[in-house]
Order: structure tokens, then sequence, then C-alpha cells
């Protein structure tokens, strides 16, 4: 029983450290804070029934950013299954609360949006989830130097879009 | 918040285009998330829970490990399968299990029908085991020739057929079980490849298939010390292993899992699980122990006392063997707790002659001391004795026979 609680008290620690980066990552993902939430709180739950050593931060790190990008991808082949299109998603309604982030959500799938999704991914990843190219790398099962590739394509792609924009203006 | 100002290590300088992608508003989970997780998390580590979870220090058997991996990977046909698709399969199978009322399966284990379950021989025959379990409830029960362990919702009893001797423990010791708890409940045990397949990146999959299933076989390198060689190869924990599991291409259920032995060049199958039937309906009766003919050791109340805490492992053997002298059994019952005291008549009078350091050896929570004993005939009769204090009063008890 101990065990157990020890491993309860290492789980808290990992939540309190990590709840708000994977939520931010899972919302920028999937656009509606109750999936979100779902998707973190699933992760969190099969971290703790997994033999992952909580105290060892890189493992638990790496485990949870590749298993919440795994449900994220679950969740929009789910959605895609039940052929919820973007447009009824953009209908539903937004809480008071969550205003601001989604349309920090909406701003950077807008953004993103004429990019090839794996470059989009990479780019979401490094720049706003701040994660190492090596993590990326792991996440989305390519080599480091694929990742690398597609970040650079990528960030060409959108200096290319936000030039032509700007002249527009 | 991290802000990315670069593009560490790309070799392009994107400043102001990266800028664009930076986060520009905090993004915070709901308050209540993380009491939310805890909660579920607690529920599921209590056996009462709605779905109990079987996670111990026996889980570890599925972190065992093949040593031929890189051999077999360089002749083999088959490619190596991604960690993402792969922690989608198991993960698939997994919810098929969460989905079924109840299932049984036979799983054949190299091993004597006498001794614990999580023995293994790789010599021995192959000995079927029937395992029923309505995971919901919480109520299982499995059995070989000679050995039946039922968890009745309440507790577990567990009873040899041959010597008409039981012991009831907590539900949640689930240590007496050893690496069969994992097969108890196998959405867990998928769940737990799966994260093996997302966080270890020492793990090999390869992936085939055969008809209508899928084989996947998992190589993970081996954990455990086994500096002074007791317990190797004595459980699948303990063992270099690989796994091979069968999923149905349609439905992605489990068919059956396989547990390779992998010693030096040669692999022995010690572990099959076959037979799977999801969805059964189990006769209440099957959940039930022998009132009668058995006689019980009730271990639900706190084992170890302080007569045997906050000595050395050495000095607990000492203590023990003096009360072997003189047949003390009031003492000798305290350290001997798991099974009843005159199953050891063979050592009453027997006196130590000599003890070694003790030592620990694989997964196993407690430690082993090897001695010579010498009895009242003159004979001598050399010990590995086996000693855990992992209990609350962190007092020493003797483990299995000696």
């Amino acid at each position: 029983m101990n065990k157990i609680k020890s491993k309860l008290e290492q789980l808290e620690n990992v939540i309190c450290r990590r709840q708000d980066d994977l939520f931010r990552f899972a919302y920028m993902r999937l656009g509606n804070r109750a999936d979100a939430e779902d998707a973190v709180q699933d992760v969190f739950l099969r971290l703790f029934r997994s033999d992952v050593d909580l105290t060892r931060v890189d493992d638990v790190e790496r485990y949870l950013f590749r298993a919440v990008a795994n449900r994220c991808c679950d969740r929009l082949r789910s959605r895609r299954s039940v052929s919820l299109s973007v447009d009824t998603l953009a209908a539903q309604p937004v809480p008071d609360d969550d205003r601001e982030i989604h349309a920090e959500y909406e701003r950077v799938a807008g953004l993103l949006s004429s990019l090839p999704d794996e470059q989009a991914e990479v780019l979401r990843m490094r720049c706003y989830d701040a994660l190492p190219f090596a993590l990326i790398a792991e996440i989305t099962d390519s080599s480091e130097a694929t990742v690398k590739s597609r970040y650079r394509y990528a960030v060409g792609h959108l200096k290319q879009l936000l030039t032509t924009k700007n002249a527009k203006q | 918040m991290k802000k990315i100002t670069d593009t560490e290590n790309s070799g392009f300088n994107y400043d102001e285009t990266v800028d664009e992608l930076n986060p520009r508003c905090e993004f915070h989970a709901s308050d209540d998330l993380r009491d939310r997780i805890i909660r579920a998390a607690r529920e599921e580590s209590a056996s009462t829970g709605r779905r109990p979870r079987f996670l111990h220090r026996t889980a570890v058997w599925l972190t065992a490990a093949a040593v031929v991996v890189v051999a077999l990977l360089a002749v083999n046909p088959f490619r190596i399968y991604r960690a993402y698709a792969v922690s989608r399969m198991f993960a698939a199978a997994a919810d098929q299990f969460g989905g079924t009322p109840a299932f049984s399966m036979e799983i054949d284990v190299r091993t004597d029908p006498a001794e614990n379950f999580s023995y293994i021989d790789a010599d021995a025959d192959f000995v079927t085991h029937s395992l029923t379990v309505e995971p919901y409830v919480g109520r299982w029960r499995l059995e070989k020739p000679q050995r039946v362990a039922v968890n009745d919702g309440h507790n577990i009893w567990l009873w040899v057929t041959t010597i008409d001797a039981g012991i009831k423990f907590q539900p949640t010791d689930l240590g007496v079980l050893e690496d069969f708890a994992v097969l108890l409940d196998p959405q867990a045990m998928l769940s737990r490849e799966e994260s093996q397949a997302l966080a270890n990146r020492k793990a090999k999959y390869v992936k085939r298939v055969d008809g209508d299933a899928v084989v996947l076989t998992v190589d993970i390198p081996a954990e455990g010390e086994f500096v002074h060689g007791v317990g190797r190869n004595t459980s699948i924990s303990e063992s270099n292993t690989r796994r091979e599991y069968r999923f149905d291409r349609g439905s992605g259920r489990l068919l059956g899992m396989k547990i390779d032995m992998l010693d030096g060049g040669t692999a022995t199958t010690i572990v099959e699980m076959k037979n799977i039937v999801y969805d059964i309906e189990v006769d209440a009766s099957l959940f039930t122990h022998p009132e009668d003919g058995i006689a019980w050791t009730d271990l639900t109340k706190p084992v170890g006392s302080d007569l045997f805490a906050g000595i050395t492992p050495e000095e607990a053997l000492k203590r023990m063997f003096a009360a072997m002298r003189t047949w003390d059994t009031s003492v000798l019952g305290q350290i001997i707790t798991f099974v009843p005291v005159d199953r050891f008549e063979k050592y009453k009078g027997c006196m130590l002659v000599e003890s070694g350091d003790h030592f620990r050896s694989g997964n196993y929570a407690g430690v082993f001391v090897p001695c010579k004993v010498k009895f009242a005939d003159g004979s001598t009769e050399k010990l590995l004795v086996a000693l855990r204090n992992d209990n609350e009063k962190k007092a020493w008890v003797l483990d299995g026979g000696m």
C-alpha cells in the first residue's frame, strides 16, 4: 500500500508540473477543453498504470507527450469517422473562460492551415510546445534529420506566406 | 512558457516567422483536473474500485527481454514495426478486454503442478492453467492441477489440493500470484505494453500477418540484477524473454500470447496463453472456496512481529534457528507466518552451524541468506533461506520453504 501511496504522490507531482503544458498541447490540436482534458486525464492514468519510473523525468516527459499526441490523433480520427466537419466544430459554443485560448487556437490553426500536416505538426511542436527536435522525432516516428528538414520547409513556407500577406496589407 | 527564438540546430534563422507561432496567452487546465486524475488513480488502486487494477511488483514480467534480437532482425523478412502504430494495436486490444464482462483462457506453463504460480522451469513439461476473470467485479479463479487461487470479491483464497492447506489474503495482496497477477488484467497488461512502446526507446517490434491474425513480436532489454545468479530463469520476470502476441486482424482482439525464454542461443516457449473466450457467462460457484477439509491460515491481518523487526536478516535467521532447536513455536510463529509452523517440523531440534551474508537477486523483494544446519542425528544440510520484510513493521518473515 505504501508503494501505491508513494506512486500517487509522484503522479501528483508530475501532474502539477506538466498538466498545463499537456493541456495546451492537446487543446492546440483538438480545439476544445473537454476533449483536451479527457486526453490529458487518460494519459496520466495510463502513466500511473504503466511501469514508467515516475521519478525519471526524461522518461516521463517522453511518455507524456507521445501519449497525448497519440490520444489527439485517435480523437481526431474518431471525429472524422462520425463525419464531424471543422465547420461543425467551429460552430460549437466556446465558454467565456476559454475565449482567449480558443482564439489563439484558431489563430495558429489559420497560420498552419496551408502547410502539409507533417510540417504543420513539427512547427506546432517546436514553436508552440517548445519541444526539442529529438523528442519531436520520437513522437512523429521520424528521424531527427527529417524533422529538421520539415521544420526548415515549414518555416520557409510560412515566411513566404506572411511576406505576401504583409505586402497585400 | 518557453519561447522559441531561434531555430536550434536547423542552420536557419527565422526568428520573425517563428515569433508568429510563439504562444500569446497562457493555457491552464481546469482547477479540478488534478483532483479528478488522482481520484481516478486512487480508485483504480483500491480493489474495491469499479475496475480493479493489479499493479504490484509482479507486473515487471512484461519488462523482461531478449538477447538475440539484433541477430534476428538482421535476417528476418519482417519490417520493424513503428512504436507509434504498435501502441495503437495494444491500445485497441486493451479496449476489447475493457468491454467484456467476463472472459476465460487457458495458459500452458512449463512448471511443477504444485509449485508457486510464478515458478517456471524450462526443462519441465507444460502444465495447463485455467483462468476465468470478471474484470469489472474483480472476481477471478486461477487453477492448475494441484493449486487453486480464487478472488471472491472480498479476499483471495489460495490452496494446495495435495496437502489440504490454504491461505487467505487481502485482495490487494496479489504478490501471492506473482507473475500471474498480470494475466488477471489483460487490459492493464496490454496498456503496459502500449506504454513500453511509447516510452522505451530500446524496445523492438516485429509484425507479420498470419492468415486472419496479426502477429507482433516484442523484445525489450532485460531488467534486474543477477550478480549471484539465484533467481535467474526461475520466473518470467527474471528471465530473458520474447513475447509474441496474436491479434485478430478484423476486431483487434487478442487471440493469444506466447513467451519464449531465451537462454544463450536457445529459445524455449515457457508460457502460452490460448483459447481466449470473451463475453462468457460465469457460474458464481466458480469464485467460491472450500469451507471444509482445508486448513486455512488467515493472512489478512498484519504480518510481522517486533521480535524480528529492527535486526539484520542474519540475526533474524539465528533467532529463528535458536527457536527451532528448542521448538519454541511462540517464537517460530512470529517469523513463519505464511504457512503453519508444523510444516517445518523436519527442522525441530536442528542447530545453525554457519551462515553467510545475505544478498538480493533479480526482482525478488526479499533477501536470501545461505546457511548450514546440523540435525539431531548429526547430518547436515545447506540451505538458502528467503526472508522478506516488506511489511508495515519491517519485520523479517520466512518466505516459502527453505
